[in-house]
């Protein structure tokens, strides 16, 4: 496990057992271990497929770019408020932290990544903890094959069918008992709405702007990591100096501290990535 | 007294001629009056003295003249007419009317009234009631009253101050507050609730202090700790104008349905007191507003 590095002049609070990944240490983490277990990601590579895919949701980013200039003032701002999203999710869970989700061994990183937006998105609203089960969507899409996959590809599913919980298909389960009708009434209470945004994907300088853009409005984004063949959830700009960001896993929360990392510098900016801003209510 | 004298060139026995004046007509000077002929017969002549400006206004009835004169120089002064018509038995000769005479008295100027002392009124106490309702108190006491921005909002001060003695018909001047009133809970339920509607595309608009509000721990700690328990959730909900809502309960979606005039806005209601308007600027003034009618 990394120990953090540097003394960065503004930084948010990083955890003592915090993992930070750079592009010296990185590739301990291509072969991930967690609690004795190894760990799979999941992210394919880009595929033909994918392109069509964005051709039917082009969601294109519409919300303006906050100038580089005024980052280092927002972000002492957040922390000095405490307004990240890593601070919702927290106390998200009747005043506790959400739990990590956990991929356990299955390549639906791609899956997880939209499922813990929708969990971010559903504590920003104060809407109760509900135990969103990302196995779900990663079975349906891919028919129960340990296949991976993009985060793009559950957000557009969560859209149109949602996200049910584990009263309605447990967690890590991929029976096909699951997929009733009752199971997919449920998920249609935790779908995101059509405002979601596509980050300007094969521009490294623009989806860093994007991206800064969006943690510091507290919007959560999916991103996608080639190097990681990996797909998470981006919660926090932490740093600019230098440039870090707070990732939520989905290997549960034994990883690093409490399912959160960091990232830094090249290793930071996605190769893809979504903002999903709204999701429906469901009290 | 000043007379006129008409030139007569008939004698005048009566068939049928005849003429009348009001006997005296009393006028101040400077002043309008009025007099009124009335005749019979063919022709009708009359005579005014020239201290009197005299103007002759159209009747439909031909039988009446009426005059209409100004005198400027206080005095006695004669009008005289007569009336004539002809002789059936002889030809090219009048009959005339009797004499009428009318005695003009104009009169010497009255003193001028000394105007009425001016009336002394006490100000009311404007503070805290809405426009209508000063309006009404000052209209009462024969004041006026005027506002240095809109009528929204209720008087937050007044000048003059209350208790002031001024005369009829002055002017308050008052300031009305940018607050806007407190209305009665805007959900009938017991308990602090509170919602916050807002547009997360625009968040980058947003002032410090209405992000903080939104995504700060300041804010949840305290809703978290004072909302009313709904399940096991504090009620109270952040949330972007475009979701949809029909998964909430029904006080959720009727407050959520209330007029809103920007975003993003703030609903507050605590069952008795509760608050409406847009999430202010600063941080501190959402706390307060919050531990108004959510308690410290």
């Amino acid at each position: 496990m990394a120990k953090k590095s540097g003394n960065p002049v503004l930084s948010a609070p990083i955890g003592a057992n915090e993992v930070i990944i750079d592009s010296k240490n990185y590739k301990r983490f291509l072969t991930p271990v967690v609690d004795g277990e190894p760990r799979k990601m999941g992210l394919w590579p880009q595929h033909p497929m994918k392109s069509q895919l964005r051709a039917e949701v082009a969601g294109s980013f519409d919300i303006p770019l906050i100038p580089e200039s005024e980052w280092a003032d927002r972000l002492a701002q957040k922390i000095k408020d405490q307004s990240q999203l890593s601070d919702i999710r927290n106390q998200g869970m009747f005043g506790k932290r959400i739990p990590s989700r956990d991929q356990d061994g299955e390549p639906y990183c791609w899956a997880h990544s939209s499922t813990s937006a929708a969990l971010i998105a559903r504590a920003v609203n104060n809407q109760p903890y509900a135990d969103l089960s990302a196995f779900a969507v990663a079975c349906m899409i891919k028919n129960y094959r340990s296949e991976g996959g993009w985060s793009e590809e559950s957000l557009k599913f969560i859209e149109s069918r949602g996200i049910p919980t584990s009263k309605t298909w447990p967690q890590q389960s991929k029976s096909r008992a699951n997929d009733k009708p009752e199971t997919w009434a449920e998920a249609k209470e935790n779908r995101f709405t059509p405002e979601w945004m596509n980050l300007t994907s094969g521009n490294k300088a623009l989806i860093k702007q994007q991206l800064v853009t969006c943690l510091l409005l507290g919007i959560p984004c999916t991103t996608d990591y080639s190097w990681w063949s990996h797909a998470i959830i981006a919660l926090d700009l932490v740093s600019l100096s230098p440039f870090r960001i707070r990732i939520w896993n989905s290997w549960g929360d034994s990883w690093s501290e409490g399912g959160t990392g960091i990232l830094e510098a090249s290793k930071a900016i996605p190769d893809d990535s979504q903002a999903p801003r709204v999701i429906t209510l469901a009290a | 007294m000043k007379y006129v004298c008409l030139l007569l060139l008939f004698a005048a026995p009566a068939w049928g001629q005849k003429v009348t004046l009001p006997p005296e007509v009393k006028v101040q000077p400077g002043r309008l009056a009025a007099v009124t002929v009335e005749w019979e017969g063919d022709d009708l002549k009359y005579v005014t003295p020239p201290e009197l400006d005299v103007f002759r206004e159209f009747d439909p009835d031909v039988k009446k003249v009426r005059l209409r004169l100004i005198g400027y120089a206080a005095g006695k002064y004669t009008i005289v007419a007569v009336a004539a018509k002809s002789d059936p038995l002889v030809a090219n000769k009048a009959r005339l009317s009797e004499f009428a005479t009318c005695i003009v008295v104009v009169g010497t100027p009255a003193p001028p009234v000394p105007p009425d002392p001016p009336v002394k009124v006490s100000v009311p106490n404007l503070v805290g009631h809405d426009w209508a309702t000063a309006m009404t108190a000052v209209t009462l006491l024969n004041l006026r009253l005027a506002q240095l921005e809109d009528t929204s909002g209720t008087v937050k001060s007044q000048q003059p101050p209350a208790g002031t003695s001024v005369s009829a018909g002055s002017t308050i001047v008052v300031t009305m507050s940018t607050t806007p009133p407190v209305d009665p809970a805007p959900i009938p339920l017991p308990g602090l609730r509170v919602m916050i509607v807002e547009e997360s595309k625009e968040r980058d608009r947003l002032l410090p202090g209405q992000q903080a509000a939104i995504l700060g721990k300041q804010v949840r700690d305290y809703l978290n700790a004072k909302c009313v328990k709904e399940g096991m959730q504090p009620a109270y909900w952040i949330i972007d104008k475009d979701v949809p809502v029909d998964g909430l309960e029904k006080h959720w979606r009727d407050v959520f349905a209330r007029p809103r005039k920007s975003l993003p806005w703030l609903i507050v209601s605590n069952g008795k007191t509760g608050y409406e308007g847009e999430l202010p600027k600063n941080l501190d003034e959402t706390m307060a507003i919050l531990k108004k009618h959510g308690g410290e």
